[in-house]
C-alpha cells in the first residue's frame, strides 16, 4: 500500500485570493447587518413576541447540526477502523470545527445582549440544556482540535483512536443536546418529543456528509487532485443510507404524532393546512431533501455521475434548511394549545385567534447574518486547507484503498 | 472585574453614542443643586466611595433583585436621587450627561457605564401626568432622543407618585 | 425642531411642574399606599406565596382596565413605536405583561373573557431552561427576570406555556425608576414587585379592576389562610391553565 501524503491546497494565488475576497465581502456585509440589528434592536427583524426564534436560528442550528455530522467521516476511519476513510479524516475534523464556529457565531450575534456573552460563560443554570450546550459546543471544538493534532502530528498518532472515540461520543452528546433544545419544550405541540434528539443526530449525519462531499469534490477538482470512483461510491452510498434514515425518522415522528388525538391539529397544520410550512415540509424536507437525492444516488446511471452527486448533496442541504425551518418556525407558528376544548376568539396579544397561525416575515438583515455564518465557516476552511496539510495529495482508488481497487479490477 | 471590563468594552461604543445624543439639549445644571452637595459625605467616606461605589451598587443590585431588599443606602435609585443636579427651571439633568456626576469621573477614567442602558438617569415617578404622557408618546413615536430626554426630565415633577429604593 | 416649539414645551413642562408641586412629597414616600408601607429590609421568605385569583364571570367583555393600568404602572406605555416600523409588525413586537383573551367553548359556545398574565408557577419552565439563571423564582413565589444576567436568548419565551413573556425589541429612551428596562432583555409580569417590596399588597391590575367596579382580580398571600385570595379560593372551585403540566401556578381562575 502506498503511503498517503498530505499537501496544502495549491490552487493558483489569484483564484484563491479571489475566493477569499468574495467570502470576506459576504462576511463584511453580514457584519454590517448584525451591527444594524444590534444598534436598532430586534424590531428591524421579522422576529416578534410570538415567533421568538427566526432565520438566524435556522441557520445556526443547521450549521451546528451539520458540524457534528461532518465529523462522521473521521469517526468511521478511526473509531470503526475503516482504513479507507483515514485519509479523509483531517478535512472531516476541520469542517466539524469551522461549521460549528460559523453556527455559534450566528447564534451568539442574534442574542439580545451579545455583549453579555461573558455572563453566559460564567453564570450557569445546570438544569438548562442551553447551559449544557455551551459546554458541549466549546468542548467539541477543543476535543476536535486535539483529535486533528493526533492525526497530523506523527508523535501523537498513537492516540488517534482513543481521542477519536471520545470525539465521537461527544458529538453524539452534542447533537442530542441540540435536539433536546426542542425536545424538552413541554409548552409547544410541535416539540416536546423525545424522538427529536435521535432525529437531529441522523439529520446531522446526512447534512454533515453532504457538505463534506461538496467541499471534498470542490477542493480536489480545483487543485487537480484525483478522487477515486470507488471512494466516491462508498461515500455516496453512505449518504444514501443517511438520507433514507432521515426519511424514516421523519415518518416515525409524524406517525407517532398522528396516533395521539391531541396532536392532530398540529399534524394537520404541518402536513396539510400550514401554507409555507406545509410547502416546505413536502417540497423541501421530503421531496428535495430526501426523495430526489435518494433517487439520484440509487439511480443506475445518475448514481455514477459526479455532477448528479453534487446536485444530490446540494438538495440534501436545501432540504435540511427546509426541515430546520419547519421545525423551528413552524413549531412556533402553530398556536399554543392553552385552552383545550375552547377556541380563542379574541386576544390582545396574538394568541392564535380562531387557531390561525402566528405570522413571521423574515427581514433581509436576518438572512445576511445567517449567510454570514456559512461564509465564516467556508472562509476558515479555505484558509486552513491552504496553510496546513489537511488534504491528501491523491485519493485515487489505487492510493486510497488498493485492496478494494485490486478486488474490483 | 475582567468580566466587567470586557462588557464595558463591548457596550461602550453603542452606549456612548446614545448618551451623547440623548442629553445634548438638556438645560445647564446649577452648581450645588444636588442634594448631595449639601451633605458632609456620601453613605461612606469619600475616598471609599470613589474606589468602591460600584461594589456597593452591585451587591445591592443582587440582593434587591433576588431578595427584595429595598431599604438600603446603596441603591442606584438612591444614588441618582441624591446626586442629580437641576437646571434653572428646577428640572433634573441626567446624571450621565457630560459634566454631570457619573460622567465626570467615568469619562476621565475611560470606564463605560452600563447602568443606564436600563436604569433611569433622573428620578421618575410611576405615573407621569396624563397630558405629559400624551406629549411624550406623541414624540416617542418618532423616537427623537432630544424630545424624549427633555420630557423625561419633566416627568420627575409630573405626578405625586415617587418611588425610590429600586 | 423650531425654537418656538421648544420654548412652548419648556413652558408646558414647567407648568406641569408647578401644578404637581402641591402634591409632591419627599422621594421614598408613597401616596397610594397602605398605612404601614415601608421598604423591605429583610430578605423575602417562602412563608409568603403571592398569588392571584381571577373570577372570569366578573371580567367584563371589552374592558381593558387591567391592561392599561399595567402599561402605566410598569412603563410599558413609555415605549414608542420605532420610526419606520409598520403598525402591524410593531403590535407583534411591543411588550405586553397582561392581555385580554376571549374564549368560546367548542361544545357549548359559552363565551369567557379573562386576562392572561405570567402565572408565576411553582415549577416554572422558563426558569428551567434559562442558561444563565437570569429567570428565577423568588422565595415568595414571584417568577422574575434578573436583567443584569439576561443575555436575550429568548429560550424562556420558547418554553413558557402561557406566552406570558415579551422581548424588548427596541431602544428604550424613556425609562422609569421603578421598572428599569433596556433593549435586548426578556421581561414579564412581576406582580408589581416594586410595590410589594415597599410593603404594599396590591397590584396595579387588581386596583384598576376594583376601581372599575368589577372586582374580578383578587391578589394576596396564598399561604395566609385569612387572606382574601385564600378565602375566595377555599370557597370556589378554581382551575389552573394547562393543569396537565403540573406547574402549580400562582394564578388561578374560576368560571373557566
Amino acid at each position: 500500500m502506498k503511503k498517503i501524503h498530505f499537501r496544502e491546497w495549491g490552487i493558483e494565488s489569484p483564484r484563491y485570493w479571489g475566493m477569499l475576497a468574495v467570502l470576506a465581502a459576504v462576511v463584511a456585509i453580514a457584519g454590517f447587518a448584525t451591527l444594524y440589528m444590534e444598534h436598532e434592536g430586534h424590531w428591524v427583524t421579522g422576529m416578534n413576541n410570538q415567533i421568538v426564534w427566526g432565520i438566524p436560528h435556522v441557520f445556526a442550528i443547521f450549521l451546528i447540526v451539520a458540524a457534528s455530522g461532518a465529523l462522521n467521516v473521521a469517526s468511521i476511519g478511526s473509531v470503526f477502523g475503516k482504513k479507507v476513510f483515514k485519509p479523509l479524516a483531517p478535512l472531516s475534523g476541520l469542517l466539524a470545527m469551522t461549521l460549528l464556529i460559523g453556527g455559534l457565531l450566528v447564534l451568539v450575534l442574534d442574542l439580545g445582549q451579545p455583549a453579555r456573552l461573558i455572563v453566559a460563560m460564567t453564570t450557569y443554570n445546570f438544569k438548562s440544556i442551553f447551559a449544557w450546550n455551551i459546554y458541549l459546543y466549546v468542548g467539541f471544538l477543543a476535543i476536535v482540535a486535539v483529535y486533528l493534532f493526533t492525526m497530523m502530528e506523527r508523535k501523537a498518532m498513537g492516540y488517534t483512536r482513543s481521542v477519536g472515540t471520545f470525539a465521537f461520543v461527544w458529538r453524539l452528546a452534542l447533537t442530542t443536546g441540540t435536539g433536546s433544545i426542542f425536545g424538552f419544550l413541554v409548552a409547544r405541540q410541535g416539540y416536546d418529543a423525545a424522538i427529536m434528539a435521535p432525529m437531529f443526530i441522523i439529520m446531522s449525519f446526512a447534512y454533515g456528509l453532504a457538505i463534506y462531499l461538496l467541499v471534498l469534490m470542490f477542493t480536489f477538482k480545483t487543485d487537480g487532485r484525483e478522487l477515486g470512483d470507488k471512494l466516491i461510491a462508498r461515500l455516496k452510498n453512505l449518504l444514501g443510507v443517511f438520507v433514507a434514515a432521515v426519511l424514516y425518522f421523519t415518518v416515525v415522528y409524524h406517525l407517532t404524532n398522528l396516533y395521539g388525538t391531541e396532536n392532530h391539529a398540529y399534524e394537520a397544520f404541518i402536513l396539510r393546512d400550514g401554507g409555507i410550512y406545509t410547502t416546505l415540509f413536502w417540497g423541501g424536507w421530503i421531496l428535495a431533501g430526501c426523495l430526489i437525492p435518494m433517487g439520484i444516488i440509487y439511480h443506475p446511471a445518475l448514481g455514477k455521475s459526479r455532477g448528479a452527486l453534487v446536485a444530490a448533496c446540494s438538495l440534501v442541504i436545501l432540504g435540511g434548511f427546509a426541515a430546520i425551518y419547519v421545525i423551528v418556525i413552524g413549531g412556533q407558528a402553530f398556536p399554543m394549545a392553552m385552552f383545550p376544548d375552547k377556541t380563542i376568539i379574541a386576544s390582545g396579544f396574538y394568541d392564535g385567534v380562531n387557531g390561525d397561525p402566528l405570522s413571521y416575515s423574515p427581514s433581509l438583515p436576518e438572512f445576511l447574518l445567517g449567510i454570514g455564518g456559512i461564509a465564516v465557516a467556508l472562509l476558515a476552511t479555505l484558509v486552513a486547507v491552504r496553510v496546513l496539510r489537511f488534504l491528501p495529495e491523491s485519493l485515487a482508488d489505487d492510493v486510497a484503498d488498493p485492496h478494494a481497487a485490486a478486488k474490483g479490477a | 472585574m475582567i468580566r466587567n471590563k470586557v462588557m464595558r468594552l463591548f457596550v461602550g461604543f453603542a452606549l456612548g453614542l446614545f448618551v451623547s445624543l440623548g442629553v445634548a439639549q438638556a438645560g445647564e445644571a446649577i452648581e450645588g443643586s444636588a442634594k448631595a452637595d449639601k451633605l458632609e459625605s456620601c453613605v461612606r467616606d469619600t475616598p471609599f466611595m470613589r474606589r468602591n461605589h460600584f461594589e456597593l451598587i452591585e451587591h445591592q443590585r443582587d440582593i434587591t433583585v433576588h431578595e427584595g431588599i429595598r431599604k438600603t443606602d446603596s441603591s442606584i435609585a438612591g444614588c441618582i436621587d441624591c446626586h442629580v443636579r437641576r437646571d434653572a427651571e428646577g428640572q433634573p439633568v441626567p446624571i450621565n450627561a457630560p459634566g454631570e456626576f457619573c460622567a465626570t469621573c467615568h469619562t476621565r477614567a475611560a470606564v463605560t457605564l452600563d447602568c443606564f442602558s436600563c436604569h433611569a438617569t433622573v428620578p421618575t415617578p410611576i405615573n407621569p401626568a396624563p397630558e405629559l404622557l400624551e406629549e411624550v408618546k406623541a414624540h416617542a413615536a418618532g423616537m427623537d432622543p432630544e424630545i424624549i430626554e427633555k420630557a423625561h426630565a419633566g416627568m420627575e415633577s409630573g405626578s405625586a407618585k415617587q418611588v425610590t429604593g429600586n | 425642531m423650531s425654537k418656538q416649539t421648544d420654548q412652548g414645551r419648556r413652558d408646558f413642562l414647567s407648568r406641569a411642574a408647578t401644578a404637581a408641586a402641591a402634591t409632591t412629597v419627599a422621594p421614598g414616600v408613597f401616596l397610594h399606599s397602605v398605612a404601614d408601607a415601608a421598604p423591605r429590609a429583610e430578605p423575602v421568605t417562602s412563608k409568603v406565596r403571592w398569588g392571584m385569583l381571577i373570577d372570569t364571570t366578573k371580567c367584563a367583555d371589552g374592558c381593558t382596565a387591567c391592561v392599561e393600568a399595567c402599561d402605566v404602572e410598569n412603563g410599558l406605555d413609555l415605549i414608542g413605536k420605532p420610526e419606520g416600523a409598520s403598525d402591524a409588525e410593531w403590535e407583534r413586537q411591543r411588550p405586553r405583561w397582561i392581555r385580554e383573551v376571549k374564549l368560546k367553548d367548542n361544545l357549548t359556545d359559552r363565551i369567557t373573557t379573562m386576562p392572561m398574565l405570567c402565572q408565576h408557577c411553582e415549577f416554572p419552565p422558563c426558569v428551567d431552561v434559562c442558561p444563565t439563571g437570569a429567570s428565577f423564582r423568588r422565595a415568595d413565589g414571584l417568577v422574575l427576570v434578573d436583567r443584569h444576567t439576561c443575555i436575550g436568548c429568548r429560550y424562556c419565551m420558547m418554553a413558557c406555556p402561557y406566552k406570558a413573556r415579551s422581548f424588548i425589541h427596541e431602544n428604550v429612551l424613556l425609562k422609569s425608576t421603578a421598572v428599569p428596562r433596556g433593549k435586548g432583555c426578556v421581561e414579564s409580569c412581576t406582580f408589581c414587585v416594586h410595590r410589594l417590596d415597599q410593603g404594599e399588597t396590591t397590584t396595579a391590575c387588581q386596583d384598576a379592576c376594583s376601581k372599575d367596579g368589577h372586582q374580578a382580580i383578587i391578589f394576596g398571600d396564598l399561604k395566609d389562610p385569612n387572606s382574601a385570595v385564600s378565602q375566595a379560593m377555599s370557597k370556589y372551585p378554581t382551575v389552573e391553565v394547562r393543569a396537565d403540566l403540573k406547574l402549580n401556578t400562582g394564578v388561578r381562575y374560576t368560571g373557566l
